[in-house]
């Protein structure tokens, strides 16, 4: 029973790591560089929460949206200033100036709120109730549904309409994208601003389960990163089965080992994953060309 | 319709074309002709909004200066290029890449289903893989694909670099005999590039010989076909 207790949670933190790494996916794809000021959008999203929900008193389901926004924005303007300036660099150029970035923000966050751990109002509930011998939290079972409907969602868009089509084809061949007569352009900066909407209401769903201070978006942004790299950095249901086996994973080590474990696991991961197939991490699959 | 008045285009410090000048009629199938990298592909990237042109260049297409415009904006006006290499959507299906072909025309959705479905009486082998995705297919059939999606802005100018490259010649034959019967049919306007001289002067009005970036000649189809030094130099002196 402990164990299926576990493996709930670890679907619920897994299904947000999910989302966090479709945020990674998404941009390696589209800009074949990994972006790390990623989690720190993530925790953009959860401070613009705690501002406008527990700060100012706006109510959940208009603060959540709006916070969003905010971090859509911020993502926006991270592309604006880092990403579009070094379209033409070399990839660990690209690397390190995403690397700057979230350093940035951090400390930017470290500026406004300081060090101090918040707590973070729980927005779906943590009153535990019981099924059986299972003790089950609201806000879990609603980060694990709310995890896996926007990945459906992204995967439809992706798929089946015009826009998502033209995205994909512009992660997969810029110039024939705009022999199509799609701007590549605008089709870069939507797909960097809906991976920042993504990570947001990741960050938001997570913040309640982690201790919360400005230093949130590096321990998302590691999970998220390592769930991307286990899902082999392709898109929607790598993303999420990478996260998935991450949250799991996460979990058992409680069972088995300790809880100290925990955190130790997206480092393991990550460093079996880089021993393993290291290739595939650091630069973006050349296309094969047929004869 | 398409007119090159002294194009001129370097890759940094190193000019590929020199002052280069080509027309192109309505209702006409022309072709560049030259050894590897004489410049035909980088001519095909110029007129399509790839690559910058130097000042004193000058492009015109059907009645518009198009010298500076770029490729996602040229297309609107009527003008597709099936790159060298295909450049077809690998993670894409086939009917997708089709569509991606016809995104500007996303208010005419009665148009592109009926373009849709004439290019796959063109290409039947498209039609078959409809769902599969584009890397899946065969050299000769992401040609096919190539060309079926540059059909698919329905346009009045199409280019096409090097289509038989690496293909089998049925496949050759096969992919020229469409284009002339595009040309024939719709009074579609071609114009290709090939190393294939002799398949191309085959089916070409008139022709352009470019050699290291500049035009040395250029004729009817049939007349450079029956050229001696371009027999020799072009189509292995036979
Ligand atoms: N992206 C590029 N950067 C620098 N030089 C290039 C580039 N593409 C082509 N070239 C050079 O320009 C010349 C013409 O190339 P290209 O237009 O591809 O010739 P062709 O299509 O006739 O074989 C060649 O000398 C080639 O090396
Ligand atoms: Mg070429």
């Amino acid at each position: 029973m402990q164990i299926l207790q576990q493996l709930i949670q670890g679907l619920s933190l897994g299904s947000i790591y999910g989302l966090v790494a479709l945020g990674y996916v998404l941009i390696y794809q589209a800009w074949g560089v990994l972006n790390f000021a990623q989690g720190e959008v993530c925790a953009i999203g959860a401070f613009s929460l705690l501002v406008l929900h527990a700060e100012l008193g706006m109510p959940v389901y208009a603060a959540m949206p709006v916070a969003v926004l905010v971090s859509m924005l911020v993502g926006y303007v991270i592309e604006f200033l880092s990403f579009r300036p070094l379209e033409n660099a070399n990839g660990t150029t690209r690397l390190i100036a995403t690397i700057g970035v979230s350093i940035c923000v951090r400390n930017i966050l470290r500026m406004i709120f300081g060090a101090d751990y918040f707590s973070f109002p729980t927005i779906f509930g943590d009153t535990p109730f019981q099924v059986g011998e299972l003790i089950l939290v609201p806000q879990n079972l609603w980060n694990t549904a709310i995890g896996f409907a926007l990945v459906a969602l992204l995967n439809l868009f992706l798929k089946k309409t015009r826009i998502g089509k033209s995205m994909r084809a512009t992660a997969q061949d810029k110039e024939a994208a705009r022999l199509m007569g799609i701007n590549v352009r605008a089709s870069l900066t939507g797909t960097f601003v809906i991976a920042s909407a993504l990570g947001a209401i990741a960050g938001m769903l997570i913040a309640p389960v982690y201790l919360f201070n400005f230093n949130i978006g590096a321990t998302i942004g590691t999970k998220g990163y390592a769930a991307a790299v286990l899902g082999g950095l392709d898109f929607a249901s790598g993303a999420m089965t990478g996260g998935i086996i991450l949250g799991i994973a996460e979990c058992l080590a409680v069972v088995f080992g300790s809880s100290e474990y925990q955190s130790a696991i997206a480092y393991i991961v990550l460093f079996l994953v880089l021993i393993l197939k290291p290739s595939e991490i650091m630069s973006k699959k050349k296309k094969v060309e047929k004869v | 319709m398409l007119q090159l008045n002294n194009v001129q285009v370097a890759y940094g410090n190193i000019e590929v074309l020199h002052k280069i000048s080509i027309e192109v009629k309505k209702g006409e199938i022309v072709t560049i002709i030259g050894a590897n990298g004489a410049g035909k592909t980088t001519a095909l990237r110029s007129v399509a909004g790839l690559l910058p042109k130097k000042k004193g260049s000058q492009i015109l297409f059907d009645g518009i200066d198009i010298t500076n415009m770029g490729a996602e904006k040229i297309v609107a006006e009527g003008m597709a290029l099936s790159p060298e290499g295909r450049h077809i959507f690998p993670e894409l299906t086939v009917e997708d890449n089709l569509e991606m072909g016809a995104y500007l025309r996303h208010k005419d959705k009665a148009g592109v289903a009926k373009d849709m479905k004439e290019v796959f009486e063109m290409f039947p082998r498209l039609e078959e893989r409809r769902r599969q995705l584009g890397k899946t297919l065969s050299g000769g059939e992401q040609q096919m694909l190539a060309i079926a999606r540059a059909l698919m802005s329905s346009p009045k100018l199409l280019m096409l670099d090097e289509p038989s490259t690496g293909l089998a010649p049925l496949v050759i034959k096969e992919i020229f005999r469409i284009v002339k019967k595009l040309n024939q049919t719709r009074g579609l306007t071609v114009l290709l590039v090939e190393q294939n001289a002799k398949m191309a002067l085959g089916v070409a009005d008139r022709g352009y010989v470019l050699k290291n970036g500049e035009i040395v000649k250029s004729d009817t189809g049939e007349n450079l076909l029956n050229d001696d030094s371009i027999r020799a130099a072009y189509l292995g002196g036979r």
